[in-house]
């Protein structure tokens, strides 16, 4: 198992916006007003950018924005990875819409913002980040995939890294047949083991062999089947409540993320 | 770190299928790109297309699969005995241990272009035929290979573009290195589509010539094809090395997102950042496979990162003008042509240069010649400004 820190934690979804306010209710302590989120707005890219970007975008950098706060490290000294399950669904489908038509005029904003890394790339222009920064996908399992490469990019360089993960749904008709559900994004940040005021230790493996059973989801537990974020809520849920959990999370069919949680 | 050994490794681009035929024909100077003929894409400029793609479907327990971009996998892991050596790296590690991490940008999207062309008139719907989990999605390669090769270790894909299948090589020897996997299976593909030619197109970044790296006239991309994929071991432990690699870098420029950083400044840093983790004087490099699209920007502010690193003069090509762009698959296809000129002793030449740009403080290598080659690097930059590095060595 790797061992890491945790230094930060951001939150975005419906009924859960913001870690201060999301913890509460992944507690049990307060209910989810899903009519009540605000939109995010990362407060880190320009007025010119924020205009420019997809809410997608803003939601990835708005949850990456809320766990680097709370960490207080630098985010322009620290690597990034960013796990997104499809990408940016609203700009591909209009890409997609364009090529249809006899005229295939594909706009160069869309065409570049149609990259799956378009998130963590507005990452580092509003970070001023030169280090590695990565965008992974892994489907339905992108929020173990991109916390074990995030975990083992700690462990090789012993520095802090910020994870985002995110999923964000498809307008129609593509929305049919990858149904999201509702735009989800986490921001974590990792560190190594025994880092002084970390929020918590965390333990990560993976296992051969099927979850036994998947996590009581904490909260949007209609979205598990679909939504890669909703995913990270049993380890938030877990942090929400300050008490130790043993989380066997779901890789694909037959194996599974195993994540010891043992706050500070 | 510690070097890592490539003990099987496969390439399939416009050059042909399998390393020996790249090989073959960048050691003739002979080039793979053709006036565009994909499908009823009437883009003016040239390809680097795998011929007999069409011809190639994957059929019975993969046919749910099928589209180009896993065909295109498909010929690489036929191409070189890949898939073989996933079979003997499965049986000495257990399925469980060994990781997959492969690259790509856009995946099987042509699935998605065909299935939008074919929308339901009156609702709009998708046509039910269209596997979008299989085929279209960034992960669709990962699976494709998960079900075809039985690798079960951690599996994720890298999309960041241009320097997707790169990256790939950190990613697994950090997971190596944590203990998380003994062996990994890397390397990604990516297929001619609609979106890139037509994206390509709007942003003016496509030649209408065939791409001309390095030379003073180079006005832009010529986009290609490709796939490849490694098996990546630690050193002591598995089969015999075709090659090691002995560092990477990753950086970002942090400056736009499709326009490199004009004085190379992430290019720089991920080239320092490889030979600090390879321990590695910049001296002891002998060849540099630039990331040299073709197009203006690029090709300038990446050699002045060279010639900051290295010092002016650096022996350099880039092998687009050859294989064309292949995009997010450019990072394995240039790795495998890197470790060809490790193994038989050649630096590639720079395919289509005329008029070499002075400009440009590189020795560039027009035509492909003998050279004993110790150890050499290969960059691969991406939109986003997403930088990849890596440097190769013969195995010991």
């Amino acid at each position: 198992m790797i061992a890491a820190s945790l230094l930060g934690i951001g939150l975005h979804a419906p009924g859960l916006a913001g870690w201060p306010a999301g913890r509460e209710v992944l507690a049990g302590r307060a209910r989810p007003d899903p009519a009540e989120t605000p939109a995010p707005q990362p407060a880190n890219l320009s007025p010119r950018e924020r205009r420019r970007v997809s809410a997608a975008v803003r939601l990835a950098l708005s949850v990456g924005q809320e766990a680097v706060a709370q960490a207080g490290i630098d985010a322009a000294a620290a690597p990034s990875v960013f796990g997104w399950a499809h990408g940016d669904g609203a700009t591909v489908q209009k890409i997609l819409v364009e090529l249809a038509t006899e005229e295939r005029f594909v706009s160069p904003k869309d065409f570049h913002h149609s990259v799956h890394n378009v998130a963590v790339g507005y990452w580092a222009i509003a970070t001023g980040s030169q280090r590695a920064c990565t965008s992974v996908a892994a489907a339905l399992d992108t929020f173990p995939a991109a916390l074990l490469k995030a975990l083992a990019q700690v462990q090789a360089d012993r520095e802090p890294v910020v994870l985002v993960v995110c999923d964000t749904p498809f307008p129609e008709p593509l929305n049919r047949v990858c149904p999201v559900g509702a735009p989800i994004g986490v921001g974590l940040v990792l560190a190594p083991a025994g880092r002084q005021g970390a929020l918590a230790q965390l333990h990560a493996g993976y296992a051969a062999g099927a979850a036994p059973q998947a996590p009581e989801p904490p909260a949007l537990p209609e979205l598990w089947p679909h939504n890669a974020a909703v995913r990270a809520l049993p380890l938030l849920a877990a942090l929400a409540r300050e008490a130790p959990a043993a989380l066997q999370l779901p890789y694909g069919d037959a194996a599974r993320l195993e994540l010891e949680v043992t706050p500070c | 770190m510690t070097p890592l050994a490539i003990t099987a490794l496969s390439s399939v681009s416009a050059l042909g299928r399998g390393r020996a035929a790249a090989a073959d024909a960048l050691r003739a100077d002979r080039g793979g790109l053709r006036a565009c003929d994909y499908e009823d894409a009437y883009v003016d400029c040239f390809i680097g297309r795998v011929d007999g793609v069409e011809d190639a479907p994957l059929t019975t327990a993969f046919r749910r699969f099928d589209c180009r971009n896993n065909r295109l996998a498909e010929l690489a892991l036929q191409a070189d005995g890949v898939d073989a050596a996933v079979e003997r790296t499965l049986r000495r590690y257990g399925a469980d241990r060994v990781a997959l991490v492969v690259g790509t940008s856009t995946s099987g999207v042509r699935e998605g272009e065909y299935a939008f062309a074919r929308r339901d008139p009156a609702t709009g719907a998708l046509p039910a035929d269209f596997r979008f989990f299989d085929t279209h999605d960034h992960h669709a390669l990962a699976a494709y290979l998960q079900a075809r090769l039985g690798v079960a270790g951690p599996a994720m894909t890298v999309s960041t573009a241009c320097s997707s299948s790169a990256k790939v090589f950190a990613d697994a020897a950090q997971l190596i290195d944590a203990g998380l996997a003994d062996a990994a299976v890397v390397g990604g593909a990516d297929s001619l589509c609609l979106m890139t030619l037509y994206g390509f197109r709007s942003l003016e970044l496509l030649d209408h010539a065939p791409a001309r790296p390095n030379d003073r006239g180079r006005r832009g991309i010529s986009i290609g094809e490709g796939a490849g994929f490694a098996v990546l071991e630690r050193a002591d432990d598995g089969a015999p090395a075709l090659a090691r690699l002995l560092g990477y870098g990753e950086s970002a420029d942090a400056h736009h997102m499709s326009a490199p950083h004009p004085e190379g400044r992430g290019a720089e840093l991920s080239m320092r950042e490889a030979l600090r983790r390879a321990g590695l004087d910049p001296r002891a490099v002998g060849y540099v496979n630039q990331h040299g699209t073709g197009s203006r920007q690029n090709d300038g502010s990446e050699a002045a990162a060279i010639a900051r690193v290295f010092g002016g003069g650096m022996r350099c090509s880039s092998t687009k003008g050859a294989t064309g762009h292949t995009l997010g698959a450019a990072g394995i296809v240039e790795a495998a042509i890197c470790c060809s000129a490790l193994e038989q002793g050649f630096v590639p030449g720079n395919a289509n240069l005329q008029d070499p740009d002075p400009e440009l403080d590189i020795a560039v290598q027009a035509l492909s010649a003998p050279a004993a080659l110790e150890v050499v690097l290969t960059n691969s930059f991406g939109f986003g400004g997403s930088n990849c590095s890596l440097l190769l060595g013969r195995p010991r």
